[in-house]
């Protein structure tokens, strides 16, 4: 089959590889017909995620058809149509009862890897590095999806792939971090980043009864974006000075909740982020936590800041001062997507959510590498891209 | 204020894996594990022997002898295969299991495990203690530990794969799996991954 590798720094190439094959009694072989580009596989194209080796298959947003079950597989058939949640969850653990999938305590065969980086494992990941398992993603003709009972969820025929496809990462994580907000009505939330996860973590914020959110970005399509699908009010941290925006919007007191939509390769400006540049290119730092700052810094007393961005390993000059003496919660995590996947499907149904809207390119999976290019350098106005294995 | 003044005082213990005063090369390997399930589902699965090849990756087979001893085979360092037989030293069932191999075998180790139900029925909690003592000395102690086939080394990953094989009925894999043009380096650091 066809797949996109990892090869290095900026490096992904298009190969021909071995079609996957059962190798445990749950898996199943899914046939990909739509499979998207996340901004947290920039962070693997640009090399910030340790533990990638050439070769590895890139993707962990996809869905297709069942070409194939394993013995023990009894709730997915030959033929249905599903989208395949991005972090791989067992079912059967204390995580996996909690509904913590994305903590699953046994999909992890490099456990101990995870352990040495974090302290303890999370749950393993498609195409997400050797510490996440080293698990073969989906930006591919086809994939192994281990635990097949649990995850894929099936998706009835009438909606589209473009409508359903974000369900696998996306849409729930977007939808888990406004959650975690805590949201009352009346409440105004910030959220740094409108690229996907942002817009969606602004279309949650309101849905869960915010009265206004703030999207914060510099790219002016992205805030396009936030300001006309999602109906945010936006902010160009470029021309304005955030944290006095912030503070004049807000009566002095800072937004209730803080959203961190852009994680460990945060854009800013100033002192603090040349400093950051340098050490993060010397490896001295493996996340920049910018974003994570300023949100920690703005938030009001007492608020909730909530990162879905994603952070790899250990950052400098994070406010902790602010944290405990203004009464702040960190709430975080990879998404348990698993959780989120049929309430947001129904969701969907009913039209509150049109996931499709934040698709800006439709290209063939050959042309993959040129898609992490644009994607990266946000060139042609990049927002989301859609790759189909089949060419069309 | 919390202010730990003993860090760096002394020498500290690491409970997991020590070496034993006294007897040279005698050491001491504790791991314990959680496990979602009751404490009888796990004792049973421990109890029956002959299924420990399945989560023990070094164990090519368990044959038993009768209701107490087994015997044991085994690849060690350079493809040579060892082979000793082991004796149920105690048997508490649903609570603990001990054992030693028999004596003047190639290989010396003896312990137990412990099937404790966790608190608020949370699974099981399941404790390995175990003394072992690697042969061919300094030597091949360090050979051993470099090849991954020190015991203390070896049982977290075995505990790690009995608790998937319990809970989920299969153990959590990716050899076999599709990817692209493998570097050399590529290929040894996937063997060393996945343990």
């Amino acid at each position: 089959m066809r797949a996109n590798c990892w090869h290095g720094v900026g490096d992904v190439r298009v190969e021909q590889v071995p079609d996957p094959v059962i190798l445990n009694r749950g898996d199943a072989i899914v046939r990909i017909t739509s499979t998207a580009i996340c901004g947290s596989d920039l962070h693997l194209y640009d090399g910030y995620v340790p533990a990638m080796e050439e070769g590895d298959i890139l993707g962990h947003e996809f869905m297709g058809e069942v070409v194939e079950v394993g013995a023990g597989v009894n709730r997915l058939k030959v033929g249905d149509r599903v989208v395949v949640p991005f972090p791989i969850a067992c079912g059967r653990c204390f995580a996996c009862e909690q509904k913590m999938f994305s903590l699953c305590e046994n999909s992890n065969p490099n456990a101990r890897l995870a352990e040495r980086m974090w302290g303890h494992s999370p749950a393993g990941i498609f195409g997400y590095s050797h510490l996440t398992g080293g698990y073969a993603g989906g930006q591919a003709e086809y994939a192994r999806v281990p635990y097949a009972d649990i995850g894929p969820l099936v998706v009835p025929p009438e909606l589209p792939d473009d409508k359903v496809l974000f369900l696998s990462d996306i849409l729930p994580t977007g939808y888990m971090a406004a959650e975690a907000c805590g949201i009352v009505p009346g409440d105004v939330v910030a959220v740094w980043g409108c690229g996907p996860v942002g817009q969606f973590a602004i279309q949650s914020a309101y849905l869960l009864g915010a009265e206004r959110v703030i999207g914060i970005d510099r790219f002016p399509e992205r805030l396009a974006m936030a300001r006309d699908l999602s109906k945010a009010e936006v902010l160009n941290y470029e021309e304005v000075d955030i944290a006095d925006a912030l503070r004049q919007m807000t009566g002095g007191r800072g937004p209730d909740a803080c959203i961190d939509a852009v994680g460990m390769e945060a854009h800013g400006i100033g002192l603090a982020y040349a400093y950051d540049r340098i050490k993060h290119a010397l490896r001295l730092e493996s996340d920049r936590p910018t974003a994570l700052r300023e949100a920690l810094m703005t938030c009001r007393n007492g608020g909730v800041v909530s990162v879905p961005g994603v952070y790899g390993g250990v950052s400098d000059k994070i406010p902790l001062g602010s944290v405990m003496n203004r009464s702040l919660t960190i709430r975080t995590g990879q998404t348990h997507v698993q959780r989120y996947m049929q309430p947001l499907l129904e969701r969907i149904q009913k039209g509150e959510f049109d996931p499709s809207a934040i698709i800006t390119h439709h290209m063939r999976l050959d042309d993959a590498p040129h898609a992490y290019h644009i994607f990266k350098r946000k060139q042609e106005q990049c927002v989301k891209v859609v790759l189909h294995p089949d060419g069309h | 204020m919390a202010l730990d003044l003993r860090a760096g005082a002394g020498r500290r213990r690491t409970l997991s894996s020590e070496t034993l005063p006294g007897l040279a090369g005698r050491r001491r390997a504790r791991k314990s594990i959680a496990v979602n399930r009751p404490a009888e589902e796990c004792y049973r699965f421990w109890r029956n022997v002959e299924s420990f090849p399945s989560f023990m990756q070094h164990i090519d087979e368990v044959r038993v002898i009768d209701e107490r001893r087994s015997h044991w085979c085994a690849s060690a360092l350079a493809g040579r295969r060892v082979e000793w037989d082991a004796e149920i030293t105690d048997d508490q069932p649903n609570r603990l299991i001990a054992w030693r191999t028999a004596a003047g075998s190639q290989a010396d180790n003896a312990g137990r495990v412990c099937f404790t139900p966790a608190p608020a029925g949370k699974g099981t909690m399941i404790e390995v203690d175990m003394e072992y003592r690697l042969p061919a000395g300094t030597a091949g102690a360090m050979a051993a530990t470099l090849f991954g086939l020190e015991p203390a080394q070896q049982l977290e990953g075995d505990l790690r794969r009995f608790k998937q094989l319990v809970e989920t009925g299969e153990i959590t894999t990716t050899r076999g799996q599709a990817h692209g043009p493998r570097t050399l380096k590529a290929r040894l650091f996937n063997k060393e991954a996945e343990q």
